[in-house]
C-alpha cells in the first residue's frame, strides 16, 4: 500500500502534491490559504500568504508571502507538474481578525485585505473560486487531499468541515 | 534592519524587558496574592516557525490578550497562557465565586493582560523618558499559530525573522505556561536604544 505523505506548508510558503499525498497548513489567522485544484490531472497546490500586495516592499527575499506573487508562482509550479490552467479551481480560507478591538479600523484589518487581494488575483488569472471561508475571528487549519481533491477546514471547538 | 543589534544593545533591551516584566510580576503577585517571579527576559530574533516551536505547536489552544502600544515606540503587548494556566489564574482571581460564567473569565483575562501590559509599558516609559500608551485589551482563545502570526503581522513585522522581548512568569518555583511578549513595530527598538544613549 502506498504511504500517504503529509506535506506541511509554512507561513509565506507554498507547495504542491499528487495522489495520495496531502497538503496541510496550520493555524491561519489573518493569513489566507489558497488551494488550487486540477481535478483532471490530479494535482493540487496550497499557498499560505501573509500580505495582500508586494508593491512598495523593498525587501522581497521571500515573494511567497504576498498574494500577488505567491498565486502566480503556485500556478507556475502546478503547470510544471502537469496541471492545466484551464482546469484550475480555487478554494480559499483564512483572513480572520483574531483580536477584536472596539476601535477597529477597517483599512487596518489585514485579514480582510488579504481576502480581497486573493480574490482579485484569482479573478485576474481567471481561476474560479469554488468555495471560501473568510473572515470571522477564528484561526483555521487547512488540509488539501490531492486524491479526492477535497479541502477540509479545522477550527478550535468545532467539527472538521469540508470547504 | 533591526536584526543587526550588537551584544550591548541586546543586553540593554533585555534589561528594559527585565524592568518592565519585574514591575508586571509584582503587580501580578499583588493581584493573585501569590509570590510570582519571572525568568530573565530573552530578546528573540527568530524565524517565525521557531518562535512558535519554542512555545508549543501551531494548533495548541491558547488564551491570548493583546494590547496595542501607541506613542514613541509603538508595537503590541501579547500575553499568552496555555489553557491550564489561564484557568488556574482566573480561579485564583475569582476565588470566592461559586460558578464562574465564561464571560467573567474572559473579562478577568483581559484585566490581567491590561494590568500587566500597562505596568510593563509604564516601567519602560520611566526608564527611557519615552511617551507610550496602550489600547484597551482584546482577547483571543484560539490556535497558537494563528494568534502569534496575527500579532506579529499587526506590528508590521513582515520580514523572514521576527523579533520580540519575551518573559515567562514563575510561581512556586515552577515556570507557568505563560509567555509575555513585547512585539515592537519596526524602528521602535532603535528609539528605545537611542533614548538609553546606545
Amino acid at each position: 500500500m502506498e504511504v500517504k505523505k503529509e506535506i506541511k506548508v509554512g507561513i509565506g510558503d507554498l507547495n504542491i502534491a499528487s495522489p495520495p499525498d496531502r497538503l496541510i497548513t496550520l493555524g491561519l489567522g489573518s493569513c489566507v490559504g489558497i488551494a488550487l485544484l486540477d481535478n483532471v490531472n490530479k494535482v493540487a497546490g496550497l499557498a499560505h500568504i501573509m500580505l495582500p500586495d508586494s508593491t512598495g516592499f523593498t525587501n522581497q527575499s521571500n515573494p511567497m508571502k504576498f498574494a500577488d506573487k505567491a498565486i502566480p508562482m503556485l500556478v507556475e509550479k502546478l503547470k510544471q507538474n502537469g496541471a492545466d490552467c484551464r482546469y484550475l479551481k480555487a478554494k480559499i480560507a483564512g483572513g480572520a481578525s483574531m483580536f477584536s478591538f472596539p476601535d477597529k479600523n477597517p483599512t487596518m484589518d489585514i485579514g480582510a485585505r488579504n481576502g480581497t487581494a486573493v480574490k482579485k488575483v484569482l479573478q485576474e488569472m481567471k481561476i474560479p473560486i469554488l468555495s471560501e471561508d473568510l473572515g470571522g475571528s477564528s484561526g483555521r487549519t487547512m488540509i488539501v487531499e490531492s486524491d479526492t481533491m477535497k479541502v477540509y477546514i479545522r477550527t478550535v471547538g468545532r467539527e472538521i468541515k469540508e470547504l | 534592519m533591526e536584526n543587526d543589534l550588537n551584544e550591548i544593545q541586546i543586553d540593554a533591551l533585555r534589561e528594559v524587558g527585565n524592568i518592565g516584566a519585574g514591575n508586571a510580576a509584582t503587580v501580578l503577585s499583588q493581584m493573585l496574592n501569590k509570590k510570582i517571579d519571572m525568568t530573565v527576559p530573552k530578546v528573540d530574533i527568530l524565524p517565525f516557525e521557531n518562535m512558535v516551536e519554542q512555545m508549543g505547536r501551531e494548533e495548541d489552544m491558547v488564551t491570548a490578550v493583546m494590547l496595542k502600544v501607541f506613542g514613541d515606540a509603538p508595537g503590541n503587548i501579547l500575553f499568552v497562557m496555555n489553557e491550564e494556566t489561564a484557568k488556574s489564574m482566573t480561579d485564583m482571581l475569582l476565588s470566592g465565586y461559586g460558578e464562574v460564567p465564561e464571560e467573567m473569565r474572559y473579562s478577568a483575562y483581559q484585566e490581567i493582560g491590561n494590568i500587566l501590559g500597562n505596568s510593563y509599558i509604564n516601567a519602560i516609559c520611566r526608564l527611557t523618558g519615552l511617551s507610550m500608551l496602550t489600547s484597551v485589551p482584546a482577547i483571543a482563545i484560539d490556535m497558537l499559530g494563528a494568534v502569534l502570526s496575527s500579532s506579529f503581522i499587526d506590528a508590521e513585522q513582515y520580514s523572514d525573522y521576527v523579533l520580540a522581548i519575551d518573559t515567562n512568569f514563575i510561581q512556586d518555583g515552577i515556570e507557568k505556561g505563560t509567555n509575555f511578549f513585547f512585539i515592537p513595530k519596526p524602528g521602535s527598538l532603535k528609539t528605545i536604544l537611542k533614548n538609553l544613549g546606545l
